[in-house]
């Protein structure tokens, strides 16, 4: 039998991830409650309990290359059933948003290549656009023809804009995307 | 008639126009009149938060500005993820005193709860029973649907008002009200994988094929949501789920809640954007107005 000692522990990861995601992350007392209940749990590698174990450790670069960071898709049934209050979603977007202030190659190229061009688009015109994204993304990953026989079909039953809508407020434009070239 | 703003979204306002439509025709029927909000943006689900803190309270934040600028106190979205954005960026702003007393004046918010953001299932919700039920033109018998709820309408409880965040019932008795027969089933807030559905699809196809095969075997003859993600999920992409998992039992029309709604208040069904969906709905809507149609009910 096994008991694992962390190495070292990064306590100042920890701080951070406390302050950017506004939870109290030593309070996980590890009883599994989110994970039991994540619908994507089996898609993961690391288990969000698990997640959190590896918090209060420092495992920064475990955390960081994750395949969790970027699957977990905010759903909340975590958050909403913590019996210590603590909501793993907000700490998955803590991290997310670290790893790629950081520069960490993604374990999901994919999830992360459409954030980039979520924001891209929208930091453009201000309103998303389906074709735009969906043609961004098959670009971006090398998929030209994914989903192609679905666009057929949504166009020809008239469910397609070709145009992106724009917004007309050009400040707030301005705004939004100077916020995020700040990143 | 009671004005409300109203945030369509840039789902609605692209490839789910159907179910725009069908909200502003049901909530106008039921004496409500939705006031789409004045040049709105994007909310930023599910990359604005992922991306940064702070441009995830700008986008919804600037749509909380504009809707005080037009002297209304209620907002309402029919899009989860957009509502789910709009209180969230309620919260962060009253918890983040920092941030809220930068991006405060700049947004044209006056305090961070200065207007009331409700989702478009509650705005109807909270209609009295008997309101609603006197309005009601065609009795949708024969109809089960199974009530999907979702994610972000649900949770987090708290924020979002949701008394029973496992088993809410908003729709189900809305349904009812109709004279359709909703099924128990125990994935109503199941996430139908969101916004994966462009990313890993296959992890999406995985969760829509289950979510289908439960509503299916709880006896739905139809899975009836409020969110345009989990019904791109549930509709557009049921044909790839089905191969996935060598469905053979036929396929499981989805709804918007508003569709279903519109119908029994006596729009016409050509009015309504049935012939959008992927899954055919024709032969089950056959069915329940040729149903009710014997029974005078049109």
């Amino acid at each position: 039998m096994n008991i694992i000692t962390p190495e070292k522990t990064d306590k100042q990861f920890l701080e951070k991830i406390e302050k950017e995601s506004g939870q109290n992350l030593t309070a996980c007392n590890q009883c599994g409650k989110c994970t039991a209940g994540c619908p994507i749990a089996g898609f993961f590698d690391i288990m969000p309990h698990e997640v959190m174990r590896s918090l209060q450790w420092g495992l920064k670069d475990d955390l960081l290359n994750s395949h969790f960071i970027w699957l977990c898709v905010n759903c909340m049934a975590c958050r909403e059933r913590c019996p210590r209050e603590i909501s793993v979603s907000e700490v998955a977007d803590a991290l997310r948003r670290e790893a790629v202030k950081e520069g960490v190659k993604p374990a999901e190229p994919d999830v992360a290549t459409f954030h980039k061009n979520f924001m891209g688009v929208i930091t453009m015109n201000g309103r998303l656009h389906e074709v735009m994204l969906t043609a961004l993304q098959n670009v971006f990953t090398f998929k030209p023809f994914k989903d192609a026989m679905l666009g057929v079909g949504l166009f020809l039953k008239g469910r397609l804009k070709l145009l992106p809508g724009r917004i007309k407020d050009a400040g707030f434009l301005k705004l939004i995307s100077g916020r995020l070239k700040k990143n | 008639m009671k004005k409300i703003a109203y945030f369509p979204g840039c789902s609605l306002a692209g490839m789910d126009a159907e179910y725009d439509e069908a909200s502003r025709l049901a909530a106008r029927e039921l004496g409500i009149e939705l006031v789409e909000v004045e040049d709105w943006n994007c909310c930023g689900a599910t990359s604005g938060h992922s991306t940064d803190k702070e441009l995830s309270v700008m986008l919804p934040g600037r749509t909380l500005g504009t809707v005080e600028k037009m002297g209304l106190d209620t907002v309402t979205a029919a899009c989860a993820a957009c509502f789910s954005r709009l209180v969230t960026a309620q919260e962060i702003l009253k918890e983040d005193k920092e941030m809220a007393s930068r991006l405060m004046p700049e947004l044209g918010i006056s305090s961070p709860d200065a207007v009331k953001v409700l989702s478009l299932l509650r705005v109807i919700a909270d209609i009295p029973k008997d309101e609603i039920a006197g309005k009601i033109k065609v009795r949708l018998e024969g109809l089960k649907p199974a009530c999907y709820y979702g994610c972000l309408i649900a949770r987090p409880s708290g924020l979002v008002g949701e008394e029973h965040p496992e088993n809410p019932m908003a729709m189900d008795n809305l349904m009812s009200l109709t004279g359709a027969e909703p099924v128990r089933w125990y994935h109503k807030t199941e996430c139908c994988g969101a916004a994966l559905s462009l990313s890993r699809t296959d992890i999406v196809l995985a969760m829509n094929a289950k979510l289908i095969k439960m509503a299916r075997d709880a006896g739905a003859n139809c899975i009836v949501t409020t969110c345009p993600l989990c019904f791109t999920n549930l509709d557009l992409r049921q044909p790839q789920a089905r191969k996935v998992v060598n469905e053979t039992a036929p396929p499981m029309p989805a709804f918007y809640f508003s569709e279903i709604l519109a119908l029994a208040l006596g729009i016409p069904r050509k009015k309504l954007g049935f012939d959008k969906h992927t899954i055919d709905v024709g032969p089950l809507l056959d069915h329940v107005l040729g149903a009710s149609a014997g029974k005078g009910g049109e």
